[in-house]
């Protein structure tokens, strides 16, 4: 009974006048976007069949990932993640990816398929996601989700993306005729020198006020990262590491809520795909030197 | 291209008088300075305290031959990674030749040259200290400099009117003498040698009187101190008025703080720069008494003692049970220096100070890092006991505080990191630490955390934080300064705080954030114009709120600035600002606005400098006021803080006929057309204008 309480305590917070996204809509998957400041539609890695399935149309080598997340030190907020993607090819990319957040009183699970491919200087991607929510002794609800996203690179140093999740504006319960979130995002990355990622991106929520989110990512030596970013609004300060041994990476990244204290994430890539040539191939990014 | 060109013009030229490194030192803009390090639009710190102190600091440049790390560091103008590659290139090549060979030093540009001009010199031989005894050496010191001021406002304020007596036959307050501020100061020092100096003043309303029993000796305010430095194994010894900055000033600050700003990046690190000279007139922050720093080997320890009288007003309590039994105590220690009315003069040097330190720091001779430890006892002769109220109770109440802090940095490549951590009697502790650097050519980076407790007390701290005291709060900043073109730059920082105990305006636990960003062009060596923006969000009590229960409300402050600067040629130069701000609470408080716009016109006519400046300003209330930098006269400062309706003017006239002598004359006047009256009290004026006159004369010899 204590921890369903706190979990409603928690949940409340959302209405608080320094929100925090309710329930798990909003937030990023892998601990690369939460040591940025939850930057999630730029990162062109194998990630992207969460975020924004647009930027997995540059994914350089496909490859699997899995992270784990606890929220807040308590089991009520964990989430456990996958993804996989394979490499791009000749008819692009296919994302695969699979979570669940919370626990036996409340908790979302999720799968998803899409596709992306890049034509140009900008990527394009489509996804499809089942959704189920289960909250204590109700009974499930599931439902189905259209996200759309994709990633321009501008110059070889600048990268625009913008994903729209839920664009069919999913219905979640017919009490009031309530809808799924519908959240829009848009971010610029720069890569100033090699070493350097600069991030910025904007979220919007249809029902709450646009958050900002900053974040940087420095290679400090071969192959080891430093992150750390913000989300503005609700005032998250994130930081992270990660280290790259071979075709494997390691990703941990810790986040801080005034109100709610500290979130910590640890995740594994591996790479698997060989690199192709493709037509995009000329363009590089922080991410396809890694 | 151009840079390579100019270099060699620059070559040719110094090649041209080797004699001297003569480049001139141009004149420096102390406002400029002063607007882009402090975030005047925001809190209400004392900004003149800050203003005098930035001068302080700007009006001894720093050798580059011999400058230290901090030293170079503390000009907030290098980042990380040239004040690294300024040392390398010291060490590789030997001692700079002449100011031009920075332009060698990796990571130099022309940008950092320029602004670092008028704050560094080379000289080409090192200064040391000569055979002679040094009374010779203070009567041959060639800059022995004295500056006489004289301040009045023209109209009259209230507090100088006759004062009559009211129905109850008492007379009320009025200032007890003239309406003239007057200040003095001489000074002679010979960098990394001696300095010796003493500073007088008199506020306006304080009586000129030989009264010692009223603890007045002609002039309100007396201040000197003799430094000496590098006498055996003595690094410095001062006697007199002194300061003294330690670690990131938790402890110890000196006021040299400065805090969010438009350089987001330089400031947020404060420069343990020990023991230094007092020289300023502001009645607080400093020590009277004498201190030293030995250097034993690599390890440096400083000895303070310090004794001096502050003010306050003292009050007795007689014992509930015993009524012969009463105690004297201090509501509080004022340090506006003010002591112009009889209550004001009663209450001077009516307590006791007595401070004792004792700190060590190691310093690895290659400075890689550094470590110190701190130990601190302060005593007040009279208690300090404060009107107990909700959010005070964990301030200091008693007679005696201790300190004790360590403090440490290290410098990895183009990274220096740094921290403090210290703790109060009573168990209140405070902790900062932080990191800036380099993240590639142009690209640098800060950020900062801290966390104080609502109990730490430290009088003279000065950390980095929100508020203006290092209590009650936790935060963490990140701040990113990127020059993208040769001509461009951009300053951004973001700063998440929050105060876990009530405080002033917030009857609950609160917090907040803030960001600003600048983008700077700058087309060429004679314009520049920048954009910035700045938003805090805090969590106050709303405001015109007629409940009984205070209810804490985001409360946002938004402030916009535009300013263009061009030369027109060598004498003419042109200043247009256009700033804003905005002011709302959410839940129901309707938006305030205020803008103000300034045109400056100067002229530069060799012996005779004119500034002029015509501002216009519309402000809805207080909270949009708006703060204006103003030119004055050397060492003095003015940021009018401006609201209502109406228009402010200012010249300044100066006037250098030789080497020997500078004149200086300023007169700015307010004029609202709607007011009846300006200011409130007894400086409260009875017409719609005021008008202050400042003449000053510095003599050089």
């Amino acid at each position: 009974m204590k921890s369903t309480f706190r979990i409603f305590l928690l949940l409340s917070f959302s209405g608080t006048s320094f929100r925090l996204m309710a329930g798990n809509d909003g937030f990023s998957y892998g601990p690369r976007s939460m040591g940025t400041g939850q930057i999630s539609t730029l990162f062109t890695d194998v990630w992207a069949a969460h975020n924004n399935i647009g930027s997995l149309g540059w994914l350089k080598r496909g490859g699997v990932a899995a992270s784990f997340e606890n929220r807040y030190n308590s089991s009520a907020f964990n989430q456990i993640a996958f993804a996989a993607a394979t490499t791009p090819g000749k008819y692009g990319a296919f994302g695969f990816g699979a979570s669940r957040f919370g626990s036996d009183l409340f908790n979302q699970t999720r799968a998803q398929a899409g596709w992306a491919k890049v034509f140009g200087i900008a990527s394009i991607g489509i996804q499809g996601q089942w959704y189920q929510v289960q909250a204590a002794e109700f009974p499930a609800r599931n439902h189905f989700i259209l996200s759309f996203g994709g990633l321009a690179k501008l110059t070889p140093k600048v990268s625009f993306a913008a994903s729209i999740s839920n664009i069919t504006q999913t219905k979640a319960s017919d009490f009031q005729n309530e809808k799924l979130p519908t959240i829009a995002k848009a971010g610029v990355s720069y890569n100033p020198v090699k070493s350097v990622l600069l991030l910025a991106e904007v979220q919007k929520d249809l029902d709450q006020k646009a958050l900002v989110k900053a974040g940087i990512e420095y290679e400090i030596r071969t192959n080891l990262w430093l992150r750390t970013g913000f989300t503005t609004g609700i005032q998250l300060a994130t930081g992270g590491i990660a280290f790259k041994w071979r075709d494997l990476q390691l990703d941990y990244s810790v986040s801080n809520h005034p109100q709610l204290g500290w979130s910590q994430g640890i995740g594994l890539q591996m790479i698997l795909g060989k690199e192709k040539t493709t037509s995009s191939g000329a363009v590089k990014t922080a991410d396809s030197e890694k | 291209m151009m840079k390579r060109i100019l270099f060699l013009l620059l070559v040719l030229a110094s090649v041209g008088k080797m004699n001297a490194q003569t480049y001139p030192r141009p004149e420096i803009q102390v406002e400029d300075f002063i607007e882009k390090l402090f975030n005047l639009q925001s809190s209400d710190a004392n900004y003149e305290d800050l203003y005098e102190q930035m001068l302080l600091l700007y009006s001894n440049p720093i050798d580059l031959n011999n400058a230290t790390p901090e030293e170079l560091r503390n000009t907030y103008i290098l980042s990380e990674q040239q004040v690294q590659q300024l040392l390398r290139h010291r060490q590789k090549t030997g001692r700079l030749l002449s100011i031009y060979e920075l332009q060698s030093v990796p990571s130099f540009d022309l940008q950092t040259i320029y602004s670092l001009l008028p704050f560094a010199v080379v000289n080409e031989v090192p200064q040391n200290q000569d055979n002679k005894g040094l009374l010779t050496r203070i009567r041959e010191a060639s800059n022995n400099s004295l500056i006489v001021r004289t301040t009045r406002t023209l109209e009259e304020q209230k507090g100088y009117t006759d004062a009559l007596p009211d129905p109850d036959g008492e007379l009320p307050k009025r200032y007890l003498g003239d309406k003239n501020k007057l200040f003095a100061r001489y000074r002679i020092n010979h960098t990394k040698d001696f300095s010796l100096g003493f500073t007088t003043e008199k506020d306006p309303g304080e009586k000129v009187m030989w009264s010692p029993s009223q603890k007045v000796y002609g002039m309100d305010f007396w201040s000197a101190h003799l430094l000496l430095e590098n006498r055996g194994i003595f690094k410095k010894i001062v006697f007199g008025d002194y300061q003294f900055m330690f670690g990131q000033g938790l402890v110890y600050s000196a006021g040299f703080a400065v805090g969010k700003g438009a350089e987001p990046v330089n400031t947020v690190r404060r420069s343990s720069l020990g023991l230094r000279p007092y020289t300023s007139v502001l009645e607080g922050m400093f020590f009277r008494g004498a201190g030293a720093t030995m250097a034993v080997k690599n390890l440096e320890i400083t000895v303070l003692a310090s004794q001096k009288f502050v003010d306050g007003n003292i009050q007795s309590s007689t014992d509930t049970l015993d009524t012969d039994v009463s105690e004297d105590f201090a509501s509080s220690i004022n340090i506006t220096g003010f002591h112009r009315t009889q209550t004001e003069l009663a209450s001077k040097h009516s307590n006791k100070e007595t401070m004792l330190t004792v700190a060590a720091v190691y310093k690895e001779p290659t400075g890689r890092y550094e470590f110190g430890v701190l130990g601190t006892t302060l005593k007040y002769e009279i208690p300090i006991i404060r009107r107990p109220s909700i959010y005070n109770q964990f301030d200091f109440n008693g007679n005696q505080n201790q300190n004790l802090s360590v403090s440490g940095q290290y410098n990895y490549q183009n990274f220096s990191f740094f921290g403090e951590a210290a703790m109060s009697k009573g168990g209140g502790h405070a902790a900062v630490a932080g990191l800036v650097g380099s993240l590639g050519r142009g690209i640098d980076v800060s950020m900062v955390v801290r966390d104080y407790s609502r109990d730490y007390h430290a009088f003279y701290s000065n950390g980095f934080g929100e508020a203006t005291r290092n209590v009650n709060e936790q935060g963490i900043y990140w701040g990113l300064k990127y020059r993208f073109h040769p001509k461009w730059q951009a300053a951004v920082y973001y700063d998440r705080f929050r105060f876990p105990y009530l405080s002033f305006q917030s009857d609950g636990p609160s917090g907040g954030q803030e960001y600003l960003g600048r983008l700077t062009y700058t087309p060429s060596k004679t314009a520049s114009i920048f954009i910035q923006y700045r938003d805090e969000t805090k969590l106050r009590n709303l405001s015109g709120n007629t409940g009984k229960t205070d209810i804490l409300t985001p409360t946002h402050r938004q402030n916009w600035v535009i300013q263009a600067d061009a030369k027109a040629n060598t004498w003419l130069s042109f200043r247009t600002r256009v700033q804003g701000s905005r002011w709302y609470q959410e839940r129901g408080v309707p938006a305030r606005y205020g803008i103000s716009l300034s045109q400056d016109l100067n002229f530069d006519l060799g012996k005779v400098s004119i500034s002029n400046r015509f501002s216009l300003f519309d402000t809805d209330d207080y909270n949009t006021r708006q703060y204006l930098y103003e030119k004055n006269v050397l060492y003095a400062f003015s940021i009018p803080a401006l609201y209502g309706r109406g228009t402010r003017v200012y010249s300044l006239i100066q006037y250098s006929p030789n080497r020997k002598f500078d004149i200086w004359f300023r007169i700015a006047r307010t004029f609202q057309k709607d007011q009846k009256t300006i200011g409130s009290a007894l400086e409260e004026i009875n017409a719609n204008h005021k008008t202050d006159v400042v003449v000053q004369l510095r003599y050089n010899f």
